[in-house]
Order: C-alpha cells, then structure tokens, then sequence
C-alpha cells in the first residue's frame, strides 16, 4: 500500500512516528493512507478527537469513505502546518463557536495554504473539514470561498461556483427592480 | 442566458470530484430518483458535528463582509436567497452587516469604467452615466453645487463644488483648471480618503473593500453625512442622528430580499 505524507512536513512526521508512534493512519476513498499527529489530529478535529477517545481507531489505517486522497492530503498537510506554526489556543477557542465568536481572520500562512488550491479542491477540502469536525479549516475554506464573490455580479458568482440560475426572467427582473443599487453590469 | 446554460452543461461534469454548490441541488434530485451518483453524506454515520450542506452554503455566505455581496450571492439562485432571507441568517449576521448607518441606496450604471478595475492606480472612475439614488440631497445642494462620487464603492463623500473660486495653490490645480467638472472630483477621491482617515472619530465604511465596484449602501460612521468643499478640502460634518437625505430616522435598516415565495418543489428541510 502506498503511504502519502503531507507535503510540507513529511519528514517531522516521520520522525515522530517512529519516536513514539504517535500517529494516527488515515485511509482515503480511493484507498491510499495518509498519517497524521494523534495531538494534532485529535486538538483540529472533533471527530478524530472522539476516534482517538473511543479507541475506534485503526492501525491499518482509519477508514474515511466520504474523503478523497486529494482533500485528506490538505487535510493532513493543514494538520502538520498548524502544528508547527501555531500555538492554537486563541485560535481554536475562538473558531469553535462561529456563532457566538467573532472569526478571526485567515493567519498569513493559512491564507497561503487556501490560496493555492484549485477550486474543486477547495470545495473538496470544505467538505472533508465538515466531515471531520475541524471547525478553524471549515472557516477558513469558507472564508476563502466566501472571499471569492467579492465584487463580483450575480452572473459571474454563478459562473465561479458552478450555479444554475433557477429564476424565472421575471423573478430576475423583479429582484433587479427591487435591489437595483446592488446590480451594475447589466 | 444562453451562455450560462453551455457554461454549466460544461462545467457539470461525471468527473467533477465534489460540488459544493449548486450543481449538487442536481445530483441530490437524482438521488431522489434513485440513482446515487455521488457520495452521500447526510448517512455518514457517527459524525454528529457535521453541519447538513445547507449550514455549509450558510457558513459560506456568512464569511461574506459586504452586503451588497450577500444580496447579489441571493439574487443568483432560489436556494441561497431562501438562505439569507432566512431569520436565523439574519440573526447570525454581524450587527454591522445587518443594520448598518445607511444614508441610503444608489445605483449607478457604469460601463466604461469595468475594464480598468485590474488596474487601480490608473484607474479614472467617470461619473455614472446613470444613476439613481434611493435618497434626496440635503436641501440647499443641487446638482451644481453637491456631486456625490462613490470612487470607492460605498464610500460616500458629497463634494461640493466651487468651479470658479478653484484655488491655484492646490496641487492638482492644473487638471483642475482643464478637466471637467467630475473629473475634477475624481481626482480628489485619493484626498478625500486621506482626509476622511485622518478625522479620528469618523468612521468610513467600504461596504466593498475592491476599488471601483459602483454600486452599493452608503455609509456614514458615527452617523454623520460627510460634505466636502472641494476648494478648500474641508470636511464638515451634518445631520447626527436623523438621516435627512433619506427623511429617515437612522439607522436605516437594510431591505432586505423576502424570501421568494414560489420553491419550485426544492428541498426545505436542512
């Protein structure tokens, strides 16, 4: 079977790994197996914490059906980055409760981690975060996403996230005539 | 309309590994006919923290800072304007967002000037060639004496306009002496921020923070209007607490979209 790293960090993995084995094996859809800090996984992801807890993980690697290799793989590189550039405490309380807690913006390298990726991945990602509970990436992804209609008219939003427009002409015309200060470009 | 459908039919593709957005509104009704074509989260067992997709386009459109982004996300399909037409989607908005100090609405149709938004610093925003206001000017201002110029998307700053006691000293006193009326306040714009930062217990909101998006709310922090004598770039202040361009005692709430009322058979549940 084949063993993918995240990329940045792979050889820090690794030495912990054998240091203590203090990993966790995570297996993709399409079968391959990614690992990842137990500490880290268990502190990101409220699902993995409840695993660890419950003593429901697996050596061979901890089935994930509903993730792709590719999203765990940002999964687990987001995982090793945050280990090693954060001391997550601020950021963790403050991202756990959206609905009470102001969000706080994107950390530089978090910015970077989201801005590389292609648009289905980042879909990708903000799916496998929802999955697993790991409530600071669901932000941040969403941010990003969010981040994407900026300035942009209702057609090209569809058109960047794939929408079908579902509205009748004249619901569209009525919502033009309605919100006419927020419409420029047609 | 005809470019969007082939877009779509092009973009809705077998291998697209996850739709996030509204393609899936497509394949969650194929799986209604029985034909599982994708992963199906809502049976992925034991994960009690997962928020159904729903609460994901929320989560989406709540990381959204202008309001003129959300209503525009609102106006692309039914599904999203059911979202934030919803009371809960309100009531988790931030409170900036959900009542903010409006003076008041305007739009503005401004074609010239789209091309040249990748390129900010030469950026020449025209007066609109059309536009409409969802309020009156302050009695006393007319069109020669008070122009409102919105370089800045959002940002309100009424300047008043003096053209013939244009002082030489004033560095931009050549283009002032050769351009035309609007020009001239538009090449003010740069200052007027300046000045307007400078003022510290005024707030100025962007409601979008990108250069040269013409349309929008207008916002005065600290609810305040800003006039601006073009001549001598002072800032004056007017009207605390009512909002007398728009008769209306502020702040002046958002109208926000109804909820559509036809749902054309949509999933209501989350």
């Amino acid at each position: 079977m084949e063993v993918d790293k995240g990329k940045g960090e792979a050889e820090e993995t690794r030495k912990v790994a054998e240091a203590d084995r203090d990993t966790v094996t995570l297996k993709s859809s399409d079968g391959k197996l990614f690992e990842v800090s137990k500490e880290a996984a268990a502190r990101l992801s409220t699902v993995l914490a409840g695993m660890i807890a419950g003593g429901s993980i697996d050596d061979n690697g901890t089935d994930l059906k509903q993730i792709g290799s590719e999203a765990l793989e940002n999964v687990v590189d987001y995982c090793n980055k945050h280990a090693n550039s954060i001391p997550s405490a601020a950021l963790i309380s403050s991202s756990i409760s959206f609905n009470t807690a102001p969000f706080k913006e994107p950390e530089e390298w978090e910015r970077k981690f989201v801005d590389r990726l292609s648009h289905d991945a980042l879909f990708d990602l903000v799916e496998a975060a929802n999955f697993l509970g790991m409530e600071r990436l669901l932000d941040v992804t969403c941010h990003k996403i969010s981040e994407m209609m900026k300035g942009k008219s209702p057609d090209q939003i569809r058109e960047v996230f794939n929408i079908k427009n579902d509205y009748t002409k004249e619901e569209l015309e009525e919502i033009r005539q309605e919100l006419a200060w927020a419409f420029y470009d047609d | 309309m005809a470019l969007q459908i082939k877009l779509q039919r092009g973009m809705i593709s077998p291998i697209r590994p996850s739709l996030l957005l509204m393609g899936q509104e497509d394949s969650r009704r194929r799986r209604h006919q029985s034909r599982s074509t994708s992963p199906d989260y809502s049976h992925a067992g034991a994960n009690q923290h997962r928020r159904p997709r729903r609460r994901l386009h929320e989560l989406i459109l709540l990381h959204i800072t202008s309001p003129v982004s959300i209503l525009r996300a609102g106006a692309t399909c039914r599904r999203w304007r059911r979202l934030i037409s919803n009371t809960s989607f309100l009531r988790r908005l931030p409170p900036s967002l959900r009542s903010p100090y409006v003076v008041g609405y305007y739009y503005a149709f401004l074609a010239a000037g789209r091309d040249s938004r990748g390129d900010r610093r030469r950026r020449r925003l025209r007066p609109p060639p059309r536009s409409s206001y969802s309020f009156v000017l302050p009695t006393g201002y007319d069109a020669h004496t008070m122009n409102l110029t919105d370089c800045r998307g959002g940002l309100l700053a009424f300047v008043r306009y003096h053209s013939s006691e244009a002082s030489p000293r004033r560095r931009r006193r050549r283009r002032h002496a050769t351009c035309s009326q609007w020009e001239v306040v538009v090449e003010r714009t740069a200052n007027l921020c300046h000045l307007a930062s400078s003022l510290t217990d005024l707030t100025w909101s962007f409601f979008e923070t990108e250069e040269g998006v013409p349309a929008g709310c207008v916002a005065m922090g600290e609810r305040w209007v800003i006039t601006v004598d073009v001549d001598t770039m002072e800032l004056r202040r007017d009207g605390p607490e009512w909002n007398w361009c728009s008769r209306r005692p502020l702040p002046y709430e958002l109208p926000w979209p109804p909820p559509i009322r036809r749902t054309c058979g949509c999933n209501k549940s989350t």
